[in-house]
């Protein structure tokens, strides 16, 4: 039986092009820009400064706010300058270039864990993931020892997110096959901080030998399931996962820790493990490489700080001038203008595309088929929230739950007029959050 | 990098496409206009160009004149009303008769209410019971099947001979219709409306519709049920008799044309499954009292279009609410 959640979509998964192709671990290029917002959170301040000389694994950003994570040199060398850079966001961030001096010489501070496994107390490891700048590796870059925090005491199931519903991203698939051990390794630290005998590890039914590999790895015998779940999009969304997984609904402004869940992607857990075992912070990650334009796709482990535009000419380069580039995957990534901006903790892929693929007509019609409702899987009715947020009546908008839309695209993708759904609910979102902070206000 | 396009999330887009929607409606259609040519003449085909051709042209007319964008096939929306008008149609009107309910149905049904998407009620049913209301000679005269009475003929002049009395009128009388077996009712081979005889084909059409989920199963289903279960729970003949009324029930008049064709219309029916239900539910009952306590035999368009104004109010009643604490 393979779990699954209500509403929806079954988009091209297009994984073929890179799901078979090992990881290849991508050499550091000669200049690295670190951008010190890399996480959702408070921004960071440099703790380096032009002309000093950093080791592998130095912390290079640091914030002493509770909600941050810092970020760490990914290469050996000497700090050309700390200056505004542009972000994959698109605006400019305060951004850590250095020039590297291939060295790779490691940061004294690089320490295996002293603690032994069996232990671990749950602050020990939070402070662990802390301190290696280890955030949420799905996508949304949430600092994860905050998460880990916040679920002291609280947990009844740890879930790791191994779904990877976005289409044409394998980064996640190829690190279960290839690292098994350190994906369970992380997963055992983290139930056992959490005093759990169990975890439930999450995987679409499109990924089957990434359960075999898991198995045979010995994830049984640790106490880890893997649990097949139907092949849909956003089958990896947090609150679909939980419903998948254990029948639990998450309601609407809670979170998972509500009803007893927390949720870790596979891949941070391999970085704890790493961050455990070896003491090296976050500073290299995996990324798909994939779409028309690019010549050889694939799965390459990159050092956070690489541009963009590097990562595509040591892969083989691209055949085309890409019309539209994107980081993340096509649901929910970013589009990138610039080429020059750094791969950061959650650029989980990076797709070329020659043509843009989705265009959005300007004369759309609503013809109230209804198909936005039944994929929604927030529950939404994205079809009348657009004409309360075309009226501007924010309050009937909020009334109806727009802000429980996590834009996952699940409804633009489906309609049939073309209207741009996600961007009216992010317009909504908006104006009812400052609404509010208005209110507050005055 | 070229120029770069910037759009908005999601970067990729389903294959559904309004036009290719309505495509799929027309051609769900065909298989109940073939029925209608073979059983009432090419003249079935004459009306439906006619009804189909007006509809597109008062469209593209009152889209004109409310300053709304255009293109003279912008959508095939209006085609597929048109066709639905002719298919509600008696085989012996005379050949403006579509025109002038294809102007009532794209001027002042669509356009005045703004348009596609925006009408409040079904504009091809409304069309009908315009027609219906205005013309009611013209309307309630039927003809036998396989009496074909000319293709071109602008104002047909129908013989006693050709023309007879629908099973909906026995019905409606509390008998059951004299020389139409069942069988007859569900192929088609009776008098009414062109494409309403034919529940086969009409079921044929919708089970493709839901096959390439263009409908949902929700609002056919209730309607039928609803219908189906009331005839046989209230039969107006002997109650032995009740599976057998029940069966004419749905096999007549446009209950089948109606299941899977007007009350799946998007713009005026629910899109919650519970409304959609609630919809279904609520034509069918209407089409019951109507077809047995109204004096018009056919109860359907009034149903439909009583409940089109309630697709609102349905939405709202069944809102999805937010996903509460529940244990599996």
């Amino acid at each position: 039986m393979t779990g699954t959640f209500r509403g929806g979509i079954h988009p091209p998964t297009m994984k073929q092009a890179t799901q078979n192709k090992a990881t290849v671990v991508l050499s550091a290029p000669p200049r690295l820009y670190v951008p010190l917002l890399q996480h959702i959170g408070a921004p960071l301040s440099a703790a380096v400064e032009k002309g000093q000389r950093v080791l592998m694994g130095q912390v290079i950003g640091q914030s002493d706010a509770p909600l941050s994570s810092p970020v760490h040199a990914p290469v050996s060398g000497t700090v050309a300058s700390v200056e505004l850079y542009l972000h994959p966001n698109g605006s400019r961030v305060p951004t850590v270039i250095i020039e590297n001096d291939g060295l790779d010489e490691v940061h004294p501070s690089v320490q295996p864990c002293p603690i032994a496994e069996a232990d671990m107390t749950l602050p020990q490891l939070a402070e662990l993931m802390r301190r290696a700048g280890i955030t949420g590796l799905g996508g949304a870059s949430f600092p994860a020892h905050v998460k880990l925090s916040s679920a002291e005491g609280k947990a009844r199931y740890l879930l790791i997110n191994g779904a990877e519903c976005e289409p044409y991203i394998t980064c996640n698939h190829r690190l279960m096959l290839e690292r098994p051990e350190a994906v369970l390794g992380g997963i055992r630290l983290l139930k056992q901080a959490l005093g759990l005998t169990e975890a439930l590890v999450g995987i679409e039914s499109n990924k089957l030998n990434a359960v075999t590999s898991l198995n045979r790895a010995g994830a049984e015998a640790m106490g880890i399931h893997c649990r097949l779940l139907k092949t849909k999009y956003p089958q990896g969304g947090e609150r679909q996962l939980v419903r998948a997984l254990t029948g639990l609904h998450v309601p609407d402004r809670r979170l998972p820790i509500d009803v007893g869940c927390v949720v870790f992607n596979v891949e941070t857990c391999a970085s704890v493990y790493d961050a455990y075992v070896t003491g090296m912070p976050l500073i290299e990650r995996c990324v798909t490489v994939s779409g028309d334009a690019v010549n050889a796709p694939g799965n390459f482990r990159v050092r956070l700080g690489t541009l963009i535009s590097h990562v595509a000419e040591v892969c083989g380069g691209l055949s085309d001038p890409p019309q539209t580039v994107l980081m993340g995957g096509p649901m929910m990534g970013t589009p990138l203008f610039d080429t020059s901006v750094a791969v950061i903790k959650n650029t989980s892929a990076l797709l070329f595309f020659k043509q843009a693929k989705a265009t959005y007509p300007e004369d759309g019609v609503c013809l109230h088929c209804g198909k936005c409702a039944g994929v929604c899987p927030s529950r939404l009715l994205p079809n009348y929230l657009v004409g309360f947020v075309r009226s501007r009546d924010w309050q009937e908008a909020e009334k109806h739950r727009l802000l429980s839309c996590m834009e996952c695209g699940s409804c633009a993708y489906t309609c049939p007029a073309g209207i741009p759904l996600v961007q009216y609910m992010r317009l909504g979102k908006d104006m009812i959050n400052q609404e509010k902070r208005r209110r507050k206000q005055g | 990098m070229n120029t770069p396009v910037i759009n908005t999330s999601p970067h990729i887009r389903g294959e559904d496409r309004v036009r290719l929607i309505m495509a799929d409606v027309l051609v769900a259609l065909f298989p109940a206009v073939v029925a209608g040519c073979y059983f009432f003449g090419l003249r079935v085909l004459v009306l439906c160009l006619i009804s189909v051709l007006s509809c597109m042209l008062f469209d593209a007319l009152g889209a004109f004149f409310c300053g709304r964008k255009f293109g003279v096939i912008t959508d095939a929306s209006a085609a597929v009303s048109g066709l639905l008008l002719a298919l509600c149609l008696p085989v012996g009107v005379p050949l403006w008769l579509p025109v002038m309910g294809a102007a009532f149905a794209m001027l002042i049904v669509k356009q005045l209410f703004g348009g596609l998407g925006k009408n409040l009620i079904n504009p091809a049913l409304a069309a009908r019971v315009f027609l219906t209301v205005s013309f009611p000679d013209l309307m309630a005269v039927y003809t036998k099947p396989f009496s074909y009475i000319p293709a071109f003929a602008w104002q047909p002049t129908l013989t006693d001979a050709v023309t007879t009395a629908t099973p909906l009128t026995f019905l409606n009388g509390g008998s059951f219709p004299a020389d139409v077996s069942l069988m007859q009712m569900f192929l088609g081979e009776t008098a009414g409306s062109v494409g309403e005889v034919s529940a086969l084909m009409l079921l044929g059409g919708g089970l493709y519709l839901l096959y390439r989920r263009i409908i949902t199963w929700q609002t056919p289903t209730a309607f039928l049920a609803t219908v189906f279960l009331l005839g046989l729970l209230f039969p107006a003949g002997e109650n032995a008799f009740a599976l057998r009324w029940a069966s004419y029930e749905l096999f007549s008049g446009g209950v089948m044309l109606a299941a899977f064709f007007m009350i799946t219309d998007y713009t005026t029916a629910p899109v919650t499954s519970n409304g959609r239900l609630l919809f279904g539910f609520g034509c069918g009952v209407l089409t019951f009292l109507i077809r047995r306590f109204g004096s018009y035999p056919e109860g359907v368009s009034f149903a439909v279009l009583i409940m089109n104004f309630l697709s609102w109010p349905l939405d709202r009643l069944t809102w999805p609410r937010a996903a509460r604490r529940k244990a599996k």
